[in-house]
């Protein structure tokens, strides 16, 4: 092998290593839980605190997950008692402030589910960001939010 | 007439008009307490719409889960919780689903009791929602709970009454068979007579829910 590509490999480590150290200091992704649906659906929601630890706003540019065939954020807007879903094409995180996606709220729209996904699972679900960071979360399926508040809080 | 003949009158009239008046006061009184209609006496302070004049449902023809047919007889004999949408609904289908389980497990009563209500999860969307999904998917929160479906035109005989509104989002292609539909997320409370009687604009929240269905039931009786 020759220098150029060792250097190369050990580039390569060094960034992904970097930047997703880099990742883990910009933005926190807490409380990431999808409520067990019935089976009989292909479709599920998922919930999550999005914490914005940088100076500027950053904005989602997409979803994706590997047991889905694709992931939108919508928002349930409720209007004169009418609950319309709509599509957030970019969700915005304003500088050092957190988003929270809730029941009857923000929410992402897991669609087109490829295999069972029982309760006690975890539904790993990645977010690609305006300024090309990725992150993964993994959302617990269970069955109420109320769960989570006694559970982990990750740094 | 000499004036002892007067006073002899008086002393009959009075009485007997006394109490011709206080037996039609009497009778307009329990007339007020008894009717189910008074305006002034409807539950209040509740997290729920309560209609005075309550509401009969008529001349809708809707299947439910099992196949069978269902109209405006089935809505008789109990109460009944109406809620209106559709199984790929990731959001707000599921929670309030989620929510109405939780009023049915604080619930007092059980199955078969008097009292006890039912609630009914109508499909905006016959198209990807036929009975047997619906059963599937119902059941899924709670074993009571009942799906119903049908043609749209019998569907909107049964929303026009109620006043909840639905909607299909654009189709991304022909073939697209994730659409969204928006609709009215009210829940709606249905008397024994088959009648609407509330409506329960969300936040659904179970505790409310349940508290707010004996004071309801508790005024007009099962």
């Amino acid at each position: 092998m020759s220098v150029s590509k060792v250097l190369g490999i050990i580039s390569f480590i060094f960034l992904s290593v970097c930047s997703s150290a880099y990742a883990e200091n910009t933005i926190e992704i807490d409380d990431a839980w999808s409520p067990e649906a019935p089976p009989v659906v292909k479709v599920m929601a998922g919930y999550m605190v999005i914490k914005n630890k940088l100076n500027s706003d950053i904005t989602i540019k997409s979803a994706s997950s590997p047991l889905f065939n694709r992931v939108e954020i919508h928002l349930t807007e409720m209007k004169d008692g009418i609950a319309r879903m709509v599509k957030q094409e970019n969700l915005t995180i304003k500088a050092n402030q957190s988003v929270e996606l809730k029941p009857n709220g923000l929410h992402m729209m897991l669609m087109g589910r490829k295999q069972p996904i029982s309760k006690g699972s975890k539904i790993p679900v990645t977010l690609v960001f305006n300024n090309n960071i990725s992150h993964t979360v993994k959302l617990s399926v269970k069955n109420q939010a109320q769960d989570d508040h006694s559970h982990h809080h990750h740094h | 007439m000499s004036s002892e003949n007067t006073r002899s009158a008086q002393k009959v009239i009075l009485p007997v008009l006394l109490g011709i008046i206080s037996l039609i006061v009497g009778i307009w009184l329990s007339q007020q307490m008894l009717s189910n209609n008074n305006d002034n006496k409807i539950p209040k302070n509740l997290d729920a719409t309560v209609l005075p004049n309550a509401r009969p449902l008529t001349g809708f023809n809707l299947i439910d889960h099992n196949g069978e047919a269902f109209g405006p007889e089935q809505l008789k004999g109990q109460w009944s919780y109406l809620f209106f949408g559709f199984t790929n609904c990731p959001d707000v289908c599921p929670a309030t689903l989620k929510e109405m389980q939780s009023m049915w497990k604080s619930l007092p009563t059980k199955q078969g009791m008097t009292g006890h209500p039912k609630l009914y999860f109508v499909s905006v969307d016959p198209d990807r929602d036929p009975p047997e999904t619906l059963k599937k998917y119902v059941q899924f929160f709670n074993s009571e709970f009942i799906g119903l479906s049908g043609h749209l035109d019998q569907i909107d005989k049964l929303t026009r009454q109620i006043g909840i509104l639905y909607g299909y989002d654009e189709k991304e292609n022909n073939d697209d068979k994730e659409y969204i539909v928006n609709h009215s997320s009210q829940l709606i409370l249905v008397d024994p007579k088959g009648r609407m009687r509330a409506v329960i604009s969300p936040p659904h929240i179970s505790k409310t829910i349940a508290n707010n269905f004996q004071t309801i039931r508790t005024f007009y009786g099962d």
